[in-house]
């Protein structure tokens, strides 16, 4: 946008400036209005050919509701408060999964990466234990919680701990040795050296580890709650499908994966604020 | 202020490559304030020379007295300042000098009047919450040096500084330190591969050449300031620097 302008001005005293300025503003509006309906086209167009296959009859509603009908069944939800109630708990347990496993992963992996004895120690279980599926913990995680919130939050942590550790402790090993060096001549020791250089230079490799763990904490907080808690958007998934209730059971589908989306989003924003310093992020 | 006796350092042996013997036997003495050049060709082991006396590496022999006392560790005494810059990109122009400032324990209530002074002596002001990424390569050394300014070491070790310069920036930053050196008096060891910059910049020029790394030529260079480039002293004392790196390089008829 502003380089259009500028190339304008540049052009302006040659031509009409109105003029050149249009022409080179236009263009670039009309290259955002083009990017957004190219976003636009396959969604809108499936869910009008999908009302539509269902409306004529190509397609049996039972089997497969048209978009019409699960907008109101959320509608419905929304309305008497059920949404806000399933959206907020499910969203309460994410958070404590995703917290807890965050600064288990971030800190045993900073652990690892800046020691070598606590490397030895632990390198060898935490491959054996992050080969393990969390959903595979299912069974213990209700013998040993119960039913309700801890172990829907206990698969998120273990979904959640393995990708953050690796990823500190790759990001803490790949520290480029000449930022050491710069600082510790400058006189920065352990602290300063480990809050100032490590940790923002671990940053990128940080904030990965949390993009793949966001997504993987939405899944297993949906497997958590479709079998061991008694309320939230899997619980509210899992009972409409038991009444085969299918506008419902995909209304909810659908609402989990925009809400994974938008979650995965935020994080890409957070990321790019963070490293704004970094080549290629503008900012 | 610098006192190097009989330093020397192999790299041991790895899968492709022998043991090389990067130092041998180098002995060198510098005086407070004295701008010393140490040039010579890539592997000569000037910059191995340089890691010893930052304090990055360890001799496996001779000693290495900084002010009378010997290198254990790296510290702002000596500020570095490297080839590839090192600033740390994930802060902006004032942040990299207010870090080196706490870092050396330098961190006084005139700090920030002190990070002004050495944005506007290195040229940064307009510049101070920009990233390094924002900068281009001799604003970025620019800042590196604004750096060892604001931490005040007394000596300052510059390994191949400019090396990764275009001509002309180069050129400027050279002329720049100069008149930093002459404002400030610190003692400076300047390693280059270049003659003319040696010759340029330094009171004294030693000069190095590898397998094994050795001073074959000490040299100090009577030329007024600014010193000019093309004049036939200078280029007397780069033929004799070129003689003792390159032999083969010696013209017909010259005795020397």
């Amino acid at each position: 946008m502003v380089e259009a302008v500028q190339a304008g001005e540049r052009v302006a005293p040659t031509s009409q400036p109105g003029a050149a300025r249009r022409a080179a503003t236009l263009p670039s509006a009309w290259r955002a209005a083009k990017a957004v309906l190219i976003r636009a086209a396959l969604p809108v167009g499936l869910l009008v050919a999908w009302e539509a296959a269902v409306r004529v009859g190509w397609i049996q509603a039972r089997f497969f509701p048209a978009p019409s009908s699960l907008v109101t069944e959320i509608w419905r939800d929304l309305l008497s408060g059920q949404l806000a109630i399933d959206s907020t708990a499910s969203l309460a347990r994410l958070s404590a999964g995703l917290g807890i496993g965050v600064a288990l992963g971030v800190g045993l992996g900073m652990a690892m990466a800046l020691s070598r004895t606590i490397d030895m120690v632990f390198s060898f279980p935490v491959q054996v234990l992050r080969s393990i599926p969390p959903i595979t913990w299912i069974g213990f995680s209700i013998l040993w919680f119960g039913l309700g919130n801890r172990p829907a939050i206990f698969l998120i942590v273990l979904g959640v701990v393995f990708p953050m550790l690796l990823n500190t402790y790759g990001g803490v090993k790949q520290v480029d040795l000449i930022y050491l060096r710069a600082a510790r001549n400058l006189g920065a020791r352990r602290c300063m050296l480990f809050k100032d250089v490590v940790l923002p230079a671990a940053l990128p490799s940080v904030l990965t580890g949390l993009r793949v763990s966001v997504g993987l904490a939405w899944i297993l907080m949906v497997v958590g709650e479709l079998i061991a808690v008694p309320s939230g958007l899997g619980d509210t998934l899992m009972r409409a499908q038991d009444y085969g209730q299918t506008d419902r059971l995909l209304a909810y589908m659908l609402l989990i994966g925009f809400y994974g989306s938008i979650s995965d989003l935020l994080v890409v924003g957070l990321s790019r604020y963070l490293l704004r310093w970094q080549r290629g992020i503008d900012g | 202020m610098l006192n190097v006796a009989g330093l020397t350092k192999t790299f041991a042996s790895q899968k492709n490559r022998p043991a090389v013997r990067v130092l041998d036997d180098v002995s060198l003495v510098q005086r407070r304030g004295e701008f010393l050049a140490v040039m010579g060709p890539s592997g000569c082991g000037k910059s191995t020379l340089l890691n010893i006396i930052a304090g990055f590496d360890h001799a496996d022999s001779g000693a290495c007295l900084v002010r009378g006392s010997p290198v254990v560790d790296t510290g702002p005494d000596r500020g570095v300042v490297f080839q590839e810059y090192a600033l740390f990109p994930w802060m902006t122009v004032e942040r990299n000098l207010q870090f080196a400032m706490r870092a050396a324990g330098k961190w006084t209530r005139d700090a920030p009047a002190t990070i002004n002074a050495i944005l506007q002596r290195i040229g940064l002001e307009a510049f101070r919450n920009a990233f390094p990424k924002h900068l281009s390569g001799g604003m970025r050394q620019r800042l590196a040096i604004g750096r060892i300014l604001a931490i005040d070491s007394p000596m300052m070790l510059m390994d191949e500084p400019f090396g990764a310069l275009d001509a002309l920036t180069r050129g400027l930053l050279q002329a720049d330190l100069v008149s930093l050196w002459q404002e400030t008096g610190k003692t400076i060891l300047f390693i280059t591969h270049s003659v003319d910059e040696a010759l340029f910049l330094a009171e004294r020029v030693v000069v190095m050449t590898p397998r094994p790394g050795r001073i074959v030529l000490d040299l100090r260079i009577d030329l007024p300031r600014p010193r000019d480039i093309t004049t036939p002293e200078f280029n007397r004392y780069k033929r004799e620097i070129i003689d003792v790196i390159n032999p083969s390089l010696q013209l017909p008829g010259s005795d020397r």
